[in-house]
């Protein structure tokens, strides 16, 4: 059967191009969509490490560079923060979440180059923030006045460089004299839909070097409107400063909107164009049974069942479609062996393109059928004499 | 004759409803898609609005520093650009036909919020994005002013309290008047409305913003002090060639850049700074580069990274433009070969291969008329659905008489080319072997 497959295909080869083509773009078009769909999935489906509900941003901003005075307007604004009745916490963290910029860094742990993102939050801000703690602890007001400064890091910063020995304890960073104190989950910092990366987070002891944020933890059913409020302690303890107040919820949920609705916006334009394709193949092959209705009464005329007929009719497409599905698969094979695209290794790679020449191979058969029972609607007698 | 060829067209369609309706809607289907994306890309390389020149307009919108310690390490920041660096090194230069500074909102198409400013209207908070800009801004961008006019050079420097609005803001605070010569308070400052702009979408990252104030009027002048802030520049050139000239002098002012020491990084050691102007559209492919994977480095202009990137992305837009194209020719193959017993009658009848030609030519241009016409009419659906669902505000995504007459030429060139090609191959055919239907 398979063999007689091939063979028709190859006969009508300069007509079988232009399909083959067809599909063989389809799948890449299918590949493309899947494989960003679901490396976002799997992003997604990783902790993000800490709550975003009832927490507001304050951001920070002055047209002039941050002096030691601005420290201590920052150490007069937690308390009269704090003392608000909405607000159940106020901390500062340098960079928020959700955000663009941020503090990369590196420096050679033996002999080893590390690169991490780095962090600096105030006491209590962690535990506010429902992050979890794997081992250590985090820092606290124990660790005010040493000579070394205490960082928390995530997992992946343990199991990346310190595969087999026990962080905790270990000083590192020369210029800095970071002393690792606690290793946590995780604080992805760029959202969801960012990879997973070494993160370290360096305890503010209260004199920064550059304008930081404040992060408000609220008390659950505090609305907006607590905003206006907000705004006048702000301005009335530190006038110069510009202050922009951000819901993390909504932050949040921008930052997915930016990623998802191009997406969907894709995902809505490539069923279109699979829709498009499918009925072409549809029109192509109802031609082409009708045309080649002599040849099949013949085959049905020899003693073929209608459904072995229709198999045929089915089993030449997806013969085609294989063929396309191979083309494809060699083009998109090369991102996981050069490496092109390091997102696109073969952990995803292999699942993608499973799904993607699943939905071909669906979509082939689905649009297959009409054709194929058109096929062997008329009696071999009728269907010998067609023309 | 023609009157026949139509006729004929007709009668051929309503013979086989079914199939008829199948091959019109996939022609349909097909130039829908094929017209969204021409739209997509028309909005994109010719934008409406004020950035219609953005060919020509190169952004300049990050200072990265890298200091490397002797002990190897390394502190490193991307942040946008500070005043001092733009007035010491990029008002003055030589190559662009303008230069104009602004506060970089790029970061609102991030999804990551940008410049705020909170006014009250009958005691209700109103949160508007803001942008602060020179004169040159209003030069370089085209904005549709409804009323009043931009803000000058003289009120840029002497920082005047003035403010350019869009129409939405206008209908916000100002509600069915005229709002030029109104106060508006924003943030405890008074600004007097001098111009009303049409909406600008946000995807124009150049343009977008609901309130424009120069860029000096603010309490504290501090900023010019500063060489990273977060300000933008944008660099005119007066011709597609001169990109290359401005590129070139951006390059050799870096190399003369001698940035100073970030606040709190170790002393000794070796600072370098990194900065280049870019199109608009390469600043996009390394948004979307950095979301798939491929991340460009910043550190140099031309990085494989960043040509990978390119050929990638122009080699996925390919298959995308080109499936529907050889959809619509497989679409047409398959509908004329269904007439080659016809064409074998004809034929042994005595007609040419011109008039033969000529018969499908003029029957192709019915069928595709029609699905031509169903197809423009789901596009317009599609891109009033696209607009009503809020993914692409403010009419970005259009479809004007370019959108249009691009996609009256696709349907002619290809319905017409892939009717027409089996259409002569028959007609040279032996008509016993045509009558039989075989080719």
């Amino acid at each position: 059967m398979l063999s007689h497959v091939f063979k028709l295909i190859w006969q009508r080869k300069g007509r079988n191009f232009l399909l083959i083509l067809e599909m063989f773009l389809a799948f890449l078009v299918l590949f493309a969509l899947v494989s960003a769909g679901l490396r976002f999935y799997r992003l997604y489906a990783q902790p993000l490490g800490f709550e975003v509900a009832d927490t507001w941003a304050v951001l920070i901003s002055m047209e002039r560079s941050w002096t030691e005075k601005d420290s201590e307007t920052i150490a007069q604004l937690l308390p009269a923060l704090r003392q608000l009745s909405e607000v159940e916490e106020a901390h500062v963290l340098l960079h928020e979440p959700f955000r663009s910029g941020g503090w990369g860094t590196g420096f050679y742990l033996d002999g080893r180059l590390v690169e991490a993102q780095a962090n600096r939050a105030s006491d209590g801000l962690t535990d506010a923030l429902g992050m979890r703690l794997l081992a250590g602890r985090w820092f606290g007001p124990e660790d005010a006045g040493q000579s070394s400064t205490p960082i928390v890091i995530n997992r992946e910063f343990a199991e990346r460089y310190f595969a087999d020995e026990n962080p905790l304890g270990r000083t590192i960073e020369p210029d800095r004299r970071w002393r690792i104190v606690g290793i946590f989950e995780a604080f992805r910092q760029y959202g969801e839909f960012s990879p997973s990366q070494p993160y370290i987070i360096e305890r503010d002891d209260g004199s920064q070097r550059e304008a930081p944020s404040l992060v408000l933890i609220l008390r659950p059913g505090v609305t907006a409107g607590f905003q206006e409020k907000l705004m006048n302690v702000l301005q009335a303890v530190a006038p110069a400063w510009n202050f922009d107040v951000r819901d993390w919820a909504e932050m949040r949920e921008a930052h997915h909107r930016s990623y998802l609705l191009p997406l969907l916006f894709a995902a809505v334009l490539v069923a279109f164009l699979m829709l498009m394709v499918g009925l072409g193949l549809l029109g192509m092959l109802w031609q082409n049974t009708i045309r080649r209705s002599p040849e099949l009464g013949l085959r049905r005329a020899m003693g073929a069942t209608a459904s072995a007929v229709r198999l045929q009719v089915v089993l030449e497409l997806l013969a085609l479609a294989c063929l396309a599905l191979f083309l494809g698969l060699l083009v998109v094979v090369q991102f996981p062996l050069t490496g092109l695209i390091e997102a696109l290794n073969w952990s995803l790679f292999i699942p993608s393109a499973i799904i993607s020449a699943g939905i071909l191979l669906g979509l082939c058969v689905l649009f297959a059928l009409y054709p194929s029972f058109q096929a062997t609607r008329r009696e071999p007698v009728e269907a010998l004499r067609y023309e | 004759m023609l009157r026949n060829y139509l006729l004929l067209a007709v009668k051929v369609l309503a013979r086989r409803k079914f199939y008829t309706f199948i091959s019109l809607f996939g022609i349909a289907l097909t130039l829908m898609v094929l017209i969204l994306l021409t739209s997509l890309i028309e909005s994109f390389v010719h934008p409406p609005g004020p950035e219609r020149d953005s060919e020509r307009i190169l952004l300049a919108n990050f200072l990265m520093l890298v200091h490397e310690s002797q002990s190897g390490g390394f502190n490193r920041t991307n942040g946008a650009l500070g005043y001092r660096f733009i007035e010491d090194h990029l008002l003055d230069m030589e190559t662009p036909e303008l230069v104009s500074v602004f506060t970089d909102s790029t970061s609102a198409l991030l999804g990551m919020g940008g410049n705020e400013v909170v006014g009250f209207k009958d005691g209700v908070a109103v949160s508007s994005a803001l942008k602060r800009s020179d004169a040159n801004y209003w030069k370089i961008l085209q904005f549709d002013f409804l009323e009043g006019r931009p803000f000058n050079e003289e009120e840029h420097r002497q920082g005047a309290y003035v403010a350019v609005i869009s129409e939405s803001t206008r209908d916000r605070y100002f509600p069915n008047e005229s709002a030029v010569g109104e106060d508006l308070v924003l943030d405890g400052s008074v600004y007097r409305v001098i111009g009303v702009v049409k909406d600008v979408s946000a995807l124009q990252v150049l343009a977008w913003a609901d309130i424009w104030v120069p860029l000096f009027a603010t309490p504290s002048l501090q900023f010019r002090y500063e060489e990273r802030g977060n300000l933008a520049a944008m660099l005119l050139a007066s011709s597609r060639e001169g990109i290359t000239a401005i590129k070139e002098e951006y390059q050799s002012i870096m190399r003369d850049y001698r940035p100073s020491l970030p606040a709190g990084w170790p002393s000794g050691g070796e600072l370098n700074a990194y900065s280049f102007p870019a199109a608009k559209a390469e600043f996009y492919a390394r948004i979307i580069g950095g979301r798939i994977g491929i991340e460009a480095s910043f550190m140099e202009e031309e990085s494989t990274a960043g040509r990978t990137l390119v050929a990638f992305l122009g080699a996925f837009m390919l298959a995308f433009m080109l499936l529907p194209v050889i959809n619509l020719v497989n679409m047409n193959i398959s509908r004329i070969l269904e007439r080659a017993s016809e064409i074998g009658v004809r034929k042994s009848f005595g007609a040419s291969s011109s008039h033969l030609v000529r018969q499908f030519m003029a029957e192709n241009l019915v069928v595709t008329g029609i699905g031509g016409l169903l197809g423009f009419l789901l596009a317009l659906l599609s891109l009033s659905l696209l607009e009503w669902s809020g993914l692409f505000a403010d009419g970005s995504l259009y479809m004007n008489y370019r959108v249009f007459a691009l996609g009256l030429l696709y349907v002619l060139v290809f319905a017409v080319m892939s009717g027409m090609l089996p259409a002569w191959r028959m007609s040279r055919l032996d008509p016993v072997r045509a009558l039989k239907g075989a080719l």
